[in-house]
């Protein structure tokens, strides 16, 4: 059911993620395996091609070497041929000695050549060395039908070649580098080079480093070639050829192929793949880490996601700019008069805006622009949580916070039931509140009357009828006595009324004052108390008291401030004075005050009954009375000092006793001083003691 | 300074009525002119003349410092002390009750052979 607006996605049914998602996490995996794959591939192909350039070119440039040294060495042999011609052309006279001679000098030093001979008109007139070409002497080229063709060129254009590779008459094959005459008798000068040695002599073996060497020749530029040298397999190798071009017609190709082929595979394979296996490898890694990472960011995400949907309070962030960036369903639910304004991308001041001309702020109803200026404050600053209550009686506890990048968090949480509890609670505490004070006032009024009539029973003399009767008895006996008599009896039970009622005051008091304190409710009227004049003015008041049963009381004081609530104050010394006074029989009662370093001390010390030594913590326990047996010679609730506790509790004070049973008590009361450090000098009118 | 001799009281309460004029005129001397209610006793206030008024806090109608607000409206009467009395003991009546030439604050139960002194002791310490 997702609704417009709503920017929180939602969990697709639980079988989804099944076949397809686990397809779907293979995919980086077959991924980067190819990649790997086409990496070590194309990592294969360039070393491989590297390492073929290089064996292709150094092959190539032993042929073309080879190649240059031939045609090196062959230049050389037709500049000896043509000298050897031009020198016998010259001394044709001695012919046959120099023949031999020059043939021998020419020869000498240069191993290749097999023959040197001289023909005229065809036919072999000289051979040098003449042993072994015996055979060739007088050989007529004219017979020759493979060599006739070049010779007749030769002659014609007196040019010198070299031919062949030809079969030798003499057995073998050789070049035969020839050079013709410029007279009539058509003197042809032939060197014959014996192929093997030439190409010896060039540097040419069977073999080159790792590569078969082959020389093919194409002999009277025909199609055919034979080999002359080498294996016939070369030419199947895809071997590199160079020719060597000896004339028009005569070629000689020198072929190189390596043994075993052409570099087909990369020299370095393991290498690469072990490269390649040790990228994968952290490539997979990689691949499961990102991909757990992914799983559990998006698992996180969507866990989050479930939380704030199942959430009982409303969830939103708002983005840097303040525009909504996702709530959850809640959300929209606790703000239903401005729940369709909750789109991600809308501004929060716009929400708020309408929220209020939609009455969805009952708070904001008649003083709406100062409450979107507060409301939008709270929001760029949030500080404490706000409250907010709804047109249906709700109320929202509003909790913001901004994240670190920005963002604006908000909780929403219905606290309705703890409002209303919190507002019962508070009307409850009126009430009590109320009730105590009207209880009070009360018990007060008809025992003012009941006190205040039986005062003057009390002193019943002062009344002017009772003057009338005295005056009418006169001094006659016995009714003059009979009417004092009765007078007397009149004012003891008086007095004993009196006690009474004023022991009942105090109780209703005490009760009242505890239940006060207590529950709570004393509210301090604080204000700043000279505590020395309160002491002095209470220990007057007391001072007829202590003397009535025969008590020494005194009160020595210093000048002390403190920040209080004058009539507690006044109350809490009243009872621990009266108390002091009460429990002491014979002795003395003292008072003072005296100032320590940030507190006043006040003492209230006496020689009266004490308070043994187990008792001395829970005398400030209500209903705390020394002695239970006690109770009926002095009375009380038992309230006095569980109230004094109570009261400088609330002053931030406290209060604390020793006591010597049977010998006396002396209480300590400690309070804050408001200005520690002045009041150093006695202040204008205050006598050291009032005793 | 001057002497403390009429006092203007009032009280809703009749049997506290009495007792406060037999303390007043029986034990302390002064003239007393009692009223039961604020409205008579601002009808009188003018012929009265008192030294001092002594309101009771709590009475129907308008209360102790209700009439104190109106006696002090009164020409003639904006700087007249004034003492209130109430059975309520509390801190924060006592304070409402504080203010301007406010002498004090009687509690009841007032002891009345005591109250002329309380009175007087009140009258002596004003500002």
């Amino acid at each position: 059911m997702q609704r417009p607006g709503i920017a929180v996605e939602r969990d697709g049914p639980a079988g989804h993620t099944g076949l397809r998602g686990r397809l779907r996490s293979w995919v980086p995996y077959v991924l980067v395996i190819l990649l790997a794959l086409l990496t070590g591939s194309a990592l294969e192909r360039f070393s491989k091609n590297t390492a073929l350039k290089r064996q292709q070119e150094a092959n190539s440039d032993y042929v073309e070497d080879t190649i240059a040294r031939a045609q090196l060495r062959l230049s050389h042999y037709v500049d000896l041929t043509d000298s050897l011609l031009a020198y016998l052309s010259l001394n044709r006279a001695s012919e046959a000695a120099d023949f031999d001679a020059m043939a021998g000098v020419v020869t000498r030093g240069n191993s290749s050549i097999i023959n040197v001979a001289l023909a005229r008109d065809y036919v072999v007139t000289h051979v040098y060395p003449l042993e072994p070409n015996l055979s060739a002497l007088g050989l007529d080229y004219r017979t020759r039908p493979d060599q006739i063709a070049s010779i007749e060129k030769v002659l014609a254009d007196r040019e010198t070649t070299v031919v062949g590779p030809v079969r030798l008459v003499q057995g073998g094959t050789g070049l035969i580098v020839r050079a013709a005459g410029a007279g009539s008798d058509r003197m042809l000068l032939s060197v014959v080079l014996g192929l093997d040695p030439f190409l010896a002599e060039i540097g040419l073996g069977g073999t080159w480093g790792q590569s078969d060497v082959a020389v093919r020749a194409t002999i009277n530029g025909t199609d055919e070639s034979v080999t002359i040298f080498g294996s016939d397999q070369v030419w199947q190798a895809s071997p590199i050829v160079r020719s060597l071009r000896l004339n028009e017609t005569d070629v000689l190709d020198i072929g190189i192929a390596p043994v075993g082929g052409w570099i087909s595979r990369s020299p370095f394979l393991w290498q690469i793949g072990a490269l390649v296996f040790g990228l994968l490898t952290i490539a997979l890694y990689g691949v499961q880490f990102a991909t757990r990472l992914i799983r559990d960011r998006s698992e996180a995400r969507r866990q989050l996601v479930v939380a704030i949907n199942s959430s009982q309070d409303a969830f939103v962030i708002y983005d840097r700019e303040d525009r909504l960036t996702l709530c959850n369903e809640k959300y929209k639910l606790f703000y239903p008069e401005s729940a369709d304004l909750f789109v991600p991308g809308a501004r929060f001041e716009d929400i708020i805006r309408k929220g209020v001309a939609r009455g969805q702020y009952p708070a904001a109803a008649g003083r709406e622009e100062e409450w979107i200026r507060e409301r939008l404050a709270a929001h760029a600053n949030p500080a404490e949580p706000i409250e907010q209550e709804m047109p249906d009686g709700r109320w929202l506890r509003v909790t913001e916070s901004k994240t670190p990048d920005g963002y604006t968090v908000g909780f929403r949480v219905d606290i309705t039931e703890l409002k209303t509890a919190i507002l019962r609670a508070e009307a409850a505490s009126r009430a009590r509140t109320d009730f105590l004070n009207n209880i009070s006032h009360e018990f007060r009024t008809p025992l003012t009357i009941v006190l205040g009539y039986i005062a003057f029973l009390k002193n019943v003399r002062v009344l002017p009828r009772f003057r009338d009767l005295s005056d009418a008895v006169g001094e006659a006996q016995p009714a003059r006595e009979k009417l004092d008599a009765f007078t007397e009896d009149i004012i003891t039970q008086a007095g004993k009324t009196d006690r009474s009622g004023r022991q009942l005051m105090a109780l209703i008091n005490s009760v009242l004052d505890w239940s006060t304190i207590s529950g709570g409710h004393v509210e301090l009227v604080l204000s700043d108390i000279d505590l020395d004049a309160l002491l002095r003015g209470l220990c007057e008041e007391f001072h007829d008291a202590a003397r009535t049963k025969g008590l020494a009381f005194g009160y020595e004081g210093t000048p002390c401030h403190v920040e209080g609530d004058e009539v507690r104050l006044r109350q809490v010394f009243m009872n621990l004075i009266s108390n002091a006074i009460k429990f002491t029989d014979k002795g003395y009662v003292n008072v003072t005050l005296e100032r320590s370093d940030r507190d006043a001390v006040v003492h209230v010390e006496d020689t009266g009954v004490g308070i043994p030594p187990d008792q001395r913590e829970t005398v400030f326990e209500r209903f705390a009375q020394v002695d239970m047996s006690s109770k009926r010679k002095y009375g009380g609730a038992g309230l006095g000092l569980a109230i004094c506790k109570g009261l400088l509790d609330l002053h931030r004070g406290n209060i604390s006793l020793q006591s010597t049973f049977g010998a006396g008590s002396r209480f300590t009361v400690r309070l804050p001083m408001t200005r520690p450090g002045k009041d150093a000098s006695p202040g204008p009118g205050s006598p050291g003691s009032a005793a | 300074m001057s002497d403390l001799r009429r006092i203007l009281h009032v009280d809703d309460d009749e049997e506290i009525l009495e007792l406060v004029r037999l303390s007043l005129e029986l034990v302390g001397g002064f003239d007393l002119r009692q009223f039961s209610s604020a409205e008579r006793a601002i009808a009188n206030l003018g012929s009265v003349q008192a030294d001092l008024v002594l309101l009771d806090v709590m009475m129907p109608g308008t209360d102790g410092p209700g009439l104190l607000r109106i006696i002090r409206q009164t020409p003639g009467f904006e700087r007249i002390p004034a003492v209130f009395m109430t059975a309520r003991a509390e801190a924060s009546v006592n304070r409402t009750l504080e203010g301007d030439a406010v002498l004090g604050v009687v509690t009841k139960p007032f002891d009345p052979m005591i109250l002329p002194s309380q009175l007087l002791r009140l009258w002596a310490a004003r500002a």
